[in-house]
């Protein structure tokens, strides 16, 4: 099941009683409504995406600015609105942020290498967005449920790299191509205990689709026989999106704003976006992997109808377990914003000495743990 | 002909030509930064025939070993070059011709391989082959190759750290 069973679905529902079948799934009709749908899936994705990181935005702000008592995010806005509650002063910061970027001149450096830095932002977004199509963020509401699902994932994660090392390069700046080096280099380092974080609960279930791996934590979430991959993927996960404390690639201090020193405008919001959106995307896939998903704790289950009246409302279970999701995966990207406004940034050797010294032997062992307990369990619990 | 097959053969021919366009603009571009990320289409042009052939998890290990390390280490080489992309040199006359024979070499040894090989046609539906196949026959028919590669492997590795370490002195 995934989003296109669904526009199937209602698509039966809707032509059922002019055509009195079942509309064709195979043959020419199929097809074309096979391609409308998938654009149809791509486009609630893309309009997702873009809401996502807007709510973000506006969330970080509001965040740093309870934390670091920074002013304009608790007013901009209606005064009356900021005098009712905390979350409602400065409702406009992330319209007048967005104003302001779309105002802005875009600026190609003379330096620059004109086709790569037009195109490192898209390649960054578009890495961003293919992310999305194995994220389940529900009951069969997955775009397309892959059976390498993981591992498509951690592909993908390849793609960003070569973005921020052609933004680097073709900036035609000394900070931006440090920044590039820097980036890339700590995205590289700090995938391989990603993967051995992710390992621990794709070892457990025997496969790599995220569908899969939800489904298998009906009674256990993985966090809990998986505490020790859960901390050494979401630590490596804030390194892999270069958040604070690991956001050394754009240390101000040194090196300006790294690979983005030169953007401007939309070029420098689409890196933006993207940013916020990698922060979803990890927290999403955290959910999957050991926060059981759409899924509620001790194997309770959603009704599957609610009656009301004469009305029978189906797919409730479905609505409710994407809720249940994003209450999750949003709960992660605050923990997300916490770290950012509250930790120190780490030293580079430090940052380097964590990857290697400790998260990757710590990912060892979890990964021998696993395998001796499922020795001693053979039915995979 | 049934409809899968149309698709997939749709497919196949603009994936073909990217990948013979990007291989031909990897060697044949000035640019050397360029050079580099049209090898990185081809990789994904590959990678897009697995997929097209079912091949799911060679697809994935195609884009993450190929793109995710080997194109990025090409290009962090790179960007370490100073004005790399300024030098259109291309070696000295013998330099030439031995790279030219050598390739002649790997050309005749893959065609050769392309003839002398019975192929088959993989059905519509794929291969079939799932990556419990594939680890299954990593961890038992082609054992000694895995193995043999991780030796190779630490080798490679124990090598760099050594040229690395003597740069320091």
């Amino acid at each position: 099941m995934n989003f296109e069973y669904y526009l199937w679905k209602l698509t039966d529902l809707i032509a059922g009683p002019f055509i009195h079948t079942q509309v064709p799934r195979d043959g020419w009709t199929g097809l074309i409504l096979h391609v409308i749908f998938m654009a149809i899936v791509v486009v609630i994705i893309l309009a997702f995406l873009a809401l996502d990181a807007f709510f973000l935005i506006w969330l970080e702000r509001k965040i740093s600015a309870r934390i670091q008592n920074r002013l304009g995010p608790m007013v901009s806005g209606p005064r009356w609105l900021a005098k009712f509650s905390m979350w409602t002063g400065g409702i406009f910061q992330t319209l007048w942020d967005t104003l302001k970027l779309m105002l802005k001149e875009d600026i190609i450096n003379r330096r620059a290498d004109r086709l790569g830095f037009m195109l490192a932002p898209f390649i960054c977004m578009a890495a961003t967005f293919m992310a999305f199509l194995v994220i389940p963020f529900g009951k069969g509401l997955v775009a397309q449920d892959l059976n390498i699902g993981v591992l498509y994932l951690v592909a993908i994660g390849s793609f960003a790299v070569i973005a921020i090392l052609t933004a680097g390069w073709s900036s035609g700046s000394k900070y931006s191509l440090l920044g590039g080096l820097r980036s890339a280099a700590q995205i590289i380092s700090y995938e391989v205990p990603m993967i051995f974080g992710i390992l621990g609960p794709v070892m457990i279930v025997g496969s790599l689709s995220l569908v899969d791996i939800v489904e298998a934590q009906k009674n256990t979430w993985f966090f809990v026989p998986q505490i020790l991959a859960f901390l050494v993927y979401f630590i490596s996960a804030t390194a892999e999106i270069n958040r604070t404390p690991f956001d050394l690639p754009e240390a101000e201090s040194e090196l300006v704003a790294g690979f983005v020193t030169e953007y401007t405008g939309m070029r420098f919001a689409m890196f933006f976006l993207a940013e916020f959106t990698n922060m979803f995307i990890i927290s999403a896939i955290a959910v999957s992997l050991f926060f059981g998903g759409w899924m509620l704790p001790f194997g309770l289950e959603f009704p599957k109808v609610i009656q009301l009246g004469n009305f029978v409302i189906p797919y409730i279970d479905i609505l409710l377990g994407a809720v249940v999701f994003f209450i999750k995966a949003y709960f992660f990207v605050i923990v997300l914003m916490w770290f950012r406004w509250t930790y120190p940034r780490v030293r580079v050797d430090h940052l380097l000495g964590l990857g290697w010294k400790v998260l990757l032997p710590v990912g060892f062992l979890n990964m021998l743990l696993t395998g001796i307990w499922m020795m001693i369990k053979p039915r995979g619990g | 002909m049934d409809i899968s097959v149309i698709i997939s053969k749709l497919a196949f021919y603009p994936i073909a030509a990217v990948i013979l366009i990007a291989a031909i603009l990897v060697v044949s571009l000035r640019n050397v930064f360029y050079a580099a990320l049209s090898l990185i289409l081809c990789f994904l042009g590959v990678a897009s025939l697995y997929l097209l052939l079912h091949a799911e998890f060679l697809a994935g290990a195609q884009v993450l070993i190929y793109i995710g390390a080997i194109s990025v280490l090409i290009i962090f080489a790179i960007m370490f070059t100073k004005d790399i992309s300024h030098q259109y040199s291309s070696g000295t006359l013998l330099y030439r011709v031995s790279v030219g024979f050598v390739l002649f070499l790997l050309f005749l040894v893959m065609t050769a391989a392309y003839l002398l090989n019975a192929w088959t046609h993989a059905a519509a539906g794929g291969t079939g082959v799932s990556i419990t196949d594939i680890g299954k026959m990593m961890l038992s028919t082609y054992l000694l190759p895995f193995e043999a590669l991780s030796v190779l492997l630490l080798a490679a590795l124990i090598g760099a750290l050594f040229l690395a370490r003597k740069e320091e002195r």
